[in-house]
């Protein structure tokens, strides 16, 4: 029993630690090497979530949400930090061909929206994060 | 409860319970019957005088320290480098805890008591950032920051502050300077939330709960709440201790919202960051 609840514990922090690891990867982008970076997290999402940023940009919201109703809130909340830096990183949107931007915008308000209504807990960042997607 | 993740990671329940003028016995009991009936954040401060009485409220609740969040201040007139620490240390022992979950810089320095009141509030939080550090706080904030005094600190300050305690109630919510907070990710905590009762004649608030069968206290902390900020109701009432936490069963639409958001100025308690000791109109 005690194996078996470490054995979770260490599969969670490894989720948690590698989105963290991918969130940074895409806030430190070197001039021209945005499509190499969307190719990682392409990768990265797809073989965790099975899902890639155009899967989830061209997706309904349903089938989404379904998708990742299996996810706890701290990965989908991790999945949604993703999104929105992606989103509003012009060295990624300028590229164009794996998303379209306000399509992906809209789905991470879907996914903030979910997790809202999930969780027990208020995160001004996800409050802010949702407003300026919504003002985009 | 819903609660609110602070900006270091920890979170804090949405309604807590104060403590301001609940004394010896009376506070002892209040603050069992809180926690007994699912309080969890208690906020005190040394000025109260009655962090004894707090620390032997949560003894008597039988309930584990660690389920508790537990909140005091250091006062207005204790604020430099040498002096935060002597004062951390000695609520911790009229508390009987060996640590705080949340301290804060009661009131901001200003310029009609020190000379140097940035510097003032600076040191202060230069030794609360310690004392975090060495565990013997959790997460530190401030109470009564204005925009300007937050700015000021930020210059110097490691850890950006978790929480600002202001005062916010309808009839005056400080509307900017949540804004400005909440853009900061630093989380507001609202006192006198009840508007020290005097605000429960409005019309507006009466007519609001009748159509809720709540109170008027209940709606005056489910707009608290629904503004995101941490509401920390004072009671020394069991049934009302009781009835304060009663307000997850309910919710105040938009233009509920908007109408207790309009409220002309009432229940001000006329105490600012930079006139005190003295009180406005
Ligand atoms: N940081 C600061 O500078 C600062 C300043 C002021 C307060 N605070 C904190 O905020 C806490 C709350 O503020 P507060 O004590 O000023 O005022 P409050 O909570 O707005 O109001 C307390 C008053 O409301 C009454 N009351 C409580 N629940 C009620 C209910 N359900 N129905 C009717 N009346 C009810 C209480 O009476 P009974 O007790 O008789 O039931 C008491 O007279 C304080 O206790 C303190 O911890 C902080």
């Amino acid at each position: 029993m005690g194996i078996e609840k470490d054995f979770i514990k260490r599969e969670f922090e490894k989720l948690s630690l590698f989105l963290t690891g991918l969130i940074d990867t895409t806030k430190v982008t070197e001039p021209n090497e945005g499509q190499k970076t969307i190719d990682k997290v392409n990768d990265a999402l797809k073989e965790v979530f099975k899902l890639s940023l155009h899967e989830i940009s061209t997706s309904n919201d349903h089938e989404f949400i379904t998708k990742l109703s299996t996810y706890d809130e701290v990965h989908l909340e991790k999945l949604a930090t993703l999104l929105y830096e992606i989103i509003q990183n012009p060295d990624f949107t300028m590229l164009g061909q794996d998303f379209e931007k306000n399509s992906l915008s809209k789905k991470a308000i879907v996914l903030l929206n979910y997790i809202d209504s999930i969780s027990t807990t208020f995160s001004i960042n996800r409050m802010q994060i949702k407003n300026e997607l919504k003002a985009l | 409860m819903k609660e609110i993740l602070l900006n270091d990671g920890r979170k804090l329940p949405i309604v807590g319970f104060g403590t301001y003028k609940a004394k010896e016995q009376d506070g002892v009991d209040a603050v069992a019957t809180a926690i007994k009936n699912g309080y969890t954040l208690i906020d005190t401060a040394s000025i109260y005088g009655n962090e004894e009485a707090v620390g032997k409220g949560i003894k008597k609740s039988g309930i584990d320290r660690e389920e508790l969040f537990i909140t005091t201040k250091l006062w207005r007139e204790c604020l430099s480098y040498e002096e935060t620490k002597i004062e951390l240390e000695k609520s911790l022992e009229r508390l009987a805890v060996d640590y705080i979950d949340l301290y804060l810089i009661h009131w901001p320095a200003n310029a009609k008591n020190y000379d140097n009141w940035q510097q003032a509030n600076a040191d202060s939080w230069r030794a609360m950032e310690e004392l975090q550090a060495e565990g013997k706080i959790k997460s530190i904030g401030v109470s009564n920051f204005f925009q300007e005094h937050l700015e000021a600190l930020l210059k110097t300050a490691k850890v950006t502050p978790s929480v600002n305690q202001i005062e916010f109630h309808p009839g005056y919510w400080q509307q900017e300077l949540t804004e400005y907070c909440q853009k900061q990710n630093i989380v507001i905590e609202a006192w006198s939330p009840l508007g020290k009762a005097v605000v429960f004649d409005n019309e507006v608030l009466t007519s609001i709960a009748t159509k809720h069968n709540k109170s008027v206290a209940q709606v005056c902390l489910r707009w608290v709440i629904q503004h995101n900020v941490i509401a920390i109701p004072k009671s020394t009432t069991p049934k009302r201790i009781i009835e304060n936490l009663e307000i997850f069963d309910f919710e105040l639409t938009e233009d509920e919202m908007s109408s207790i958001d309009a409220l002309p100025k009432m229940g001000f308690s006329g105490e600012m960051p930079n006139s005190w000791p003295d009180r406005v109109k």
